[in-house]
């Protein structure tokens, strides 16, 4: 059998590598970076499907754990789990008047914070956040706190998501519907 | 909150009563006369009220009074789904579950039975397991140190001395929920003695149940990946077995299954050639005892070919395939490969298998449920295929899923719409024109007609009115 990529391998790029190198508040990386999870939020929080696909790599991976932040996605259950293909099945369903589950839309506010990143490479980061996420849709409002990870890789183009971790604290708990970006 | 009473006549419930059982049921085309079913009461006549034959009241789905007695005399009383055999695999592992209002524990003991407890101590009352899963020998409360062991036993007391010597911990160990029964690793479990035998219960349900255990090699699955956990503002009898829904509620997904074959991590090419269309061959299923089921075999039969070429495009898959023609006659192991190991079973009244999944329905009050989502992978099969039955899972179902997520939404509209009492009734009549009778009194109807919804409410009617008629069951 080859050496096939499974699940356990991918998701370690979620995690720092010990020789990375610490991108320093202030520096223009770290400014870009922080430019870049923000820009993210405001597109997630105003719907801007289109766009948010644009920042993501054709290899991307987006990743939602259930029941805690460290499983082994090939033996247990996320909540999103999803490699470009299905991300962008994604966008075409939120961009569906069929959904339901959006009609009406929910309207969403985030604040994006404690950013940390660091480079294992001048094309590599690695970039973590915490948010906490408030959504309200018809009479029902719920607030969502989580951490995120993302993977970037810079392209000629400018920085590009190669994977996206989202850790909702709440992972454990029954949780009402999560039909908008995280 | 139902509020017909206070719009309709005041009239004696017992007048009313009387009213509806010397009338004749009305047809399924009739809509019942409001003014006759209004209640105030809720003894068996006036239960039986609330159905006729093609029609149930709101009530049924908006009065908290309702709900409370479905608690005592459904989730108290009757076979309730607790949890799978290897979700508690090795001695000492425990989950907690919920029979209605009653916390429980359950728990494989240090002698490696499987057990489920009240989880409460018998001292003052404190739950003495405060985590929803793990693995150890005793459980202790931390309000005055009664700890028991894995198996029930009380085995200390603090400050023994302040009991005396009459005081016997043989007696005071944990509660244990009088009857537990297991079927192919399905532990179900009751509150009330007098209730049939577990197989007798499941009836013509269990061949079904069969066809996800037979799908693992040596039948042998594994419930420990964890679980999506999700909740809507909806009566618990919403999540029922429908196949009508499907063009409507899941159009959005329905649709990214056309673009392209794969979609969904092939859990849409599995369902290719739409199973539900009004013309198909796809089935419904009442088995009797509130058991219902989406029957797509005749469907997936004419279309097993896809799932083959999945699975033979899966590492291990080809190996799987040989598996199952090893081990079952060649007309079941057909029946395995096509149905993909699905039965889309519902056991009333709160298991269901669908795709791969083991789902528990959590009643929490008339309009809140929980849906609690068991991704069930296999112990002797490669990892690819347990991967791929977990994405496929995630694709359509849980939080975040493109189908779980309509289903929810539509159930929330639906309560909300029920609170309307002008016009109380709801149609359940579909299919009563063209639905067949099997020898063994199994009631077969089209994809989308609403033979489940009526077993179901059949039987849910059975358990309100008391044990003479669940007997018959």
């Amino acid at each position: 059998m080859g050496v096939a990529m499974t699940e356990r391998d991918e998701v370690s790029m979620f995690v720092r590598a010990g020789d990375d190198t610490s991108i320093l508040p202030g520096s223009s990386l770290y400014s870009e970076i922080e430019a870049l999870l923000y820009r993210e939020a405001e597109l997630m929080d105003s719907h801007s499907f289109d766009a948010w696909l644009g920042l993501w790599h054709p290899d991307g991976l987006y990743w939602v754990p259930s029941n805690g932040e460290d499983i082994d996605p090939r033996e247990s259950v996320s909540i999103i789990y999803e490699r470009y293909p299905q991300i962008e099945d994604r966008i075409f369903r939120l961009k569906d008047k069929r959904m339901h589950s959006q009609s009406p839309k929910s309207r969403l506010i985030r604040i994006v914070s404690n950013i940390t990143a660091s480079a294992s490479g001048p094309a590599d980061i690695l970039a973590f956040s915490t948010f906490i996420l408030g959504e309200v849709r018809g009479a029902e409002q719920q607030s969502l706190f989580g951490r995120a990870a993302h993977r970037l890789r810079r392209e000629a183009d400018g920085l590009r998501i190669l994977g996206k971790k989202v850790y909702l604290i709440a992972n454990d708990s029954p949780m009402r519907n999560v039909t908008f970006l995280l | 909150m139902p509020t017909e009473h206070q719009i309709s006549p005041a009239r004696p419930a017992s007048a009313d009563v009387a009213a509806i059982e010397r009338a004749a049921p009305p047809g399924p085309h009739r809509v019942p006369d409001r003014l006759d079913v209004a209640r105030s009461r809720y003894d068996a006549a006036g239960l039986r009220s609330l159905v006729a034959p093609g029609w149930v009241h709101s009530a049924v789905y908006t009065d908290p009074r309702i709900f409370e007695l479905e608690l005592e005399r459904i989730f108290h009383k009757g076979w309730v789904y607790i949890g799978h055999e290897s979700e508690i695999a090795k001695s000492g592992e425990f989950r907690r579950r919920q029979m209605g209002r009653q916390p429980v524990i359950f728990v494989r003991g240090q002698d490696g039975e499987v057990r489920v407890f009240l989880n409460r101590c018998r001292h003052r009352g404190a739950i003495v397991c405060e985590v929803d899963e793990g693995r150890d020998s005793y459980f202790r409360c931390w309000y005055h140190g009664w700890t028991y062991s894995n198996s029930g036993e009380l085995v200390s007391v603090s400050g023994p001395d302040g009991y005396g010597p009459s005081f016997d911990a043989r007696e005071n160990g944990l509660t244990p929920v009088p009857r537990v029964a297991s079927y192919r690793g399905f532990v179900f479990a009751a509150l009330d003695d007098a209730v049939p035998p577990l197989e007798q219960y499941l009836g013509g349900a269990a061949k079904v149940i069969d066809i996800l255990v037979d799908s693992a090699p040596r039948g042998e699955l594994l419930v420990r990946s964890g679980s999506n956990r999700t909740i809507y503002k909806g009566n618990w009898k919403q999540v029922g077995m429908d196949g009508y829904h499907p063009l409507f509620v899941h159009a959005s997904v329905l649709a990214t299954w056309e673009r392209h074959s794969d979609s969904g991590h092939s859990l849409g090419a599995t369902h290719s050639a739409n199973p539900f269309n009004f013309d198909g061959v796809s089935e419904t299923r009442d088995f009797g005892n509130g058991h219902t089921m989406l029957d797509f075999l005749k469907h997936r039969l004419n279309h097993s070919g896809k799932f083959r070429s999945i699975l033979e495009n899966t590492p291990g898959g080809t190996d799987y395939i040989e598996a199952l023609y090893a081990e079952h006659d060649e007309s079941w192991a057909d029946v395995l490969l096509a149905m993909a190991g699905d039965p889309h079973v519902g056991i009333f009244p709160n298991l269901q298998l669908i795709n791969n999944q083991i789902r528990i329905v959590n009643p929490i009050s008339v309009d809140e449920t929980e849906v609690v989502m068991f991704p069930v992978l296999f112990a002797n099969v490669s990892p690819e295929i347990n991967a791929l039955r977990l994405r496929q899972h995630e694709s359509f179902y849980g939080p975040a899923g493109s189908g779980s997520t309509d289903d929810a939404e539509i159930f929330e509209r639906v309560q909300k719409g029920l609170g309307a009492s002008i016009d109380p009734w709801i149609n359940i009549s579909r299919g009563m024109n063209r639905e067949r009778v099997e020898a063994d009194g199994t009631i077969v109807g089209h994809i989308s007609d609403e033979v489940p919804q009526r077993g179901q409410l059949k039987q849910w009617l059975t358990m309100m009115v008391g044990r003479p008629e669940f007997e018959e069951g």
